[in-house]
């Protein structure tokens, strides 16, 4: 048995490790992710995933096996097929729209206090004076919001992909997803889109006040407001329109996964359907757009540490 | 060997007066008190060792290590408290000393480890698990200092460490200071305005006004002050002082009040009579009774030397040397 006398001791060992900005990135998302906010909203996805593969596995798996193939289905493995992606796509706009929903309260709840709350507590200037760059600072946080998006929002949505096409008839699982196989570039697309508009506008807010609060309220502000604006939009015609048509994060990061799922109907339903979508070339330079700005914004911020204030 | 040097060191913030104007000084090793007035680029001077500053002039080593080419390696090689409160949100004290102790470049178990014990080194071994917003000031000073020492920097820079500290506080704060210095072997640059304190931790002062500088003093030149004595006594005072006054000594109370066993004045005999004035004391206690328990020449001030040296700049006079600035 070894007894260790606490004290200070002399450190012989050696110094290296990950770099500053895993460091960084590993302590925040362990931060968030002991807040009660997170844990709420994590649990509030995993019930929504829990639900949508539910009803996936009742339309596609069991109800195929209790009540054989009716409709367009019966006698077409084709037909089977083309139900079961439609069925698939429609439970992830579903998982998706609930997801945006709960990412945006998360931004707004947990991501608006990750560099306001450093600067309140002047933990930069006990950061920035050990060997970490303010490109590590800004890396670690900015990937927070992305970290944790992937194993909260892309993976379940990869999770219902994959089941699925295990639930599928025997011999035709390979079949599905390869006729689904867009579906992880779709899921792909909307972590990037989520990941860089969600995570830009949060530091970009965050970094420009030490109040959380302040934060809080303009990230909602944005995010909420653009569905306000999205929604006038939807009334006007032309450029105008089109124009403020794009201003809701919300329908912007989901764009790839609603054009996927609405490209399947046909009909007036499906063309008015298409027309309110974002345009998906603005959804990608405003999330980019978004995370540089926000990058930026804490770069600056972790660059200008004063030792004494 | 000098633990920092600093060549021509010339900062400007914008269209303002230079913060630090052609500094040129090595610091030894020990502990060196970094002095001077509001404005005088103490805290300028040490954002240039952290590496923290760009677009200076001039060059800083620290520990041999070019601040300005290899800041990150510069950085490895201090520990910083800041004078400014500060914590990481949202950690308990043991995390967030283990979190700053990996962006240090300790490994995991290594800094989680070493936050145990940096804690329990200050003071702090029964706050560990609660978070540091909870913390006292007293707390969060003691913090601040663990936070500075976790991966075992061989030089630290203090920014006013006994600030917000109450007196008993204050005297646990430059115990451990000097605690690091004597037994640990950490060199110790102490920016501070409390000139006593520095007086009885620091080895030597670097003294920095209106951007430059304007010497080293080093404790041990602090020159006798000819005739006057630090006198601790137990027993009766009052006969003591009769007896004291007849033989020519004057004694004035210097703390400690009737109930205390043991009382300090300063003794005072004319400066031609100095050296007679041990034996003098000696005899009078003898005379009443009373045991001396110690008796000490007193010696000028670090404010006095502070003073001198703001003023020799002012006044045209040349900057005094490093070790021995006395005039």
């Amino acid at each position: 048995m070894t007894v260790h006398a606490r004290g200070y001791r002399p450190y012989s060992g050696s110094f290296g490790g990950p770099p500053a900005w895993w460091v960084i990135l590993q302590a925040n998302v362990a931060a968030v992710k002991a807040t009660k906010a997170m844990r709420v909203l994590s649990l509030l996805l995993l019930i929504i995933a829990s639900c949508v593969s539910i009803l996936l596995y009742v339309q596609i798996g069991l109800g195929e096996r209790v009540f054989g193939r009716s409709g367009s289905s019966a006698g077409s493995p084709l037909s089977a097929l083309w139900d079961n992606r439609k069925a698939l796509l429609t439970g992830l706009q579903i998982f998706y729209t609930a997801a945006t929903t709960v990412v945006s309260l998360l931004a707004i709840l947990t991501g608006a206090g990750l560099v306001a709350d450093d600067l309140r507590a002047r933990a930069l200037t006990l950061l920035m004076v050990r060997p970490v760059r303010p490109f590590d600072y800004a890396l670690g946080k900015a990937l927070v919001l992305p970290w944790l998006l992937v194993t909260r929002a892309a993976l379940p949505g990869l999770a219902m992909w994959v089941l699925a096409g295990a639930w599928q008839q025997p011999g035709e699982t390979q079949a599905f997803w390869e006729a689904t196989s867009a579906v992880p570039g779709l899921i792909g697309t909307y972590l990037l889109l989520c990941a860089g508009s969600y995570s830009g506008l949060t530091l970009l807010l965050s970094a420009g006040t030490s109040r959380r609060g302040v934060a809080s309220a303009l990230a909602a502000a944005v995010i909420f407001g653009g569905l306000v604006v999205r929604g006038i939009g939807w009334r006007m015609a032309g450029d105008e329109g089109h124009l403020l048509r794009g201003m809701s994060l919300m329908d912007n990061v989901q764009e790839p996964i609603m054009r996927a799922s609405v490209e399947m109907l046909t009909g007036r339903f499906a063309a008015a359907r298409l027309e309110r979508l974002p345009d998906p070339t603005w959804a990608a330079a405003l999330a980019a757009g978004l995370f540089v700005l926000g990058f930026l914004r804490v770069w600056q911020r972790a660059r200008s540490v004063e030792v004494s204030e | 060997m000098a633990v920092l040097s600093v060549r021509n060191l010339t900062k400007s913030y914008g269209g303002r007066p230079p913060a630090l104007r052609d500094v040129t000084l090595e610091v030894p090793e020990g502990v060196t008190g970094l002095l001077g007035p509001n404005g005088a680029g103490k805290s300028t001077l040490l954002q240039c060792v952290l590496g923290l500053l760009r677009g200076f002039r001039g060059g800083v080593e620290v520990l041999g290590v070019d601040a300005r080419k290899s800041p990150r390696d510069a950085r490895r090689l201090v520990g910083f408290m800041p004078e400014a409160d500060a914590w990481i949100p949202s950690m308990t004290g043991v995390r967030a000393v283990a979190y700053l102790g990996r962006l240090g470049g300790l490994p995991k178990n290594e800094a989680l480890r070493r936050a145990h014990d940096v804690l329990h080194h200050v003071g702090l071994g029964e706050a560990v698990y609660r978070d540091v917003v909870e913390y006292s000031t007293g707390m969060r000073q003691r913090f601040k200092l663990a936070q500075a020492l976790v991966h075992d920097p061989a030089l630290i820079l203090l920014d006013e460490p006994t600030s917000g500290l109450d007196p008993a506080g204050r005297d646990e704060m430059l115990g451990l200071i000097t605690d690091l210095a004597e037994h640990h072997g950490k060199h110790v640059v102490w920016s501070s305005h409390v000139l006593p304190e520095v007086q009885r931790s620091a080895d030597q002062v670097v003294v920095l006004h209106q951007g430059q500088y304007r010497g080293t003093f080093r404790m041990e030149d602090l020159a006798p002050r000819p005739g006057l004595f630090l006198l601790e006594l137990e027993g009766a005072s009052e006969a003591f002082a009769a007896e004291a006054q007849r033989r020519g000594l004057a004694l004035t109370a210097r703390g400690g009040d009737e109930s205390e066993r043991r009382r300090a004045f300063t003794a005072q005999i004319a400066p031609e009579r100095a050296c007679e004035a041990a034996g003098l004391l000696l005899a009078s206690a003898a005379a009443s009774g009373v045991r001396v328990r110690r008796v000490e020449a007193i010696v000028e001030d670090l404010e006095s030397v502070f003073h001198r040296l703001l003023e020799a700049k002012v006044l045209g006079a040349k900057a005094p040397e490093a070790k021995g600035a006395r005039s």
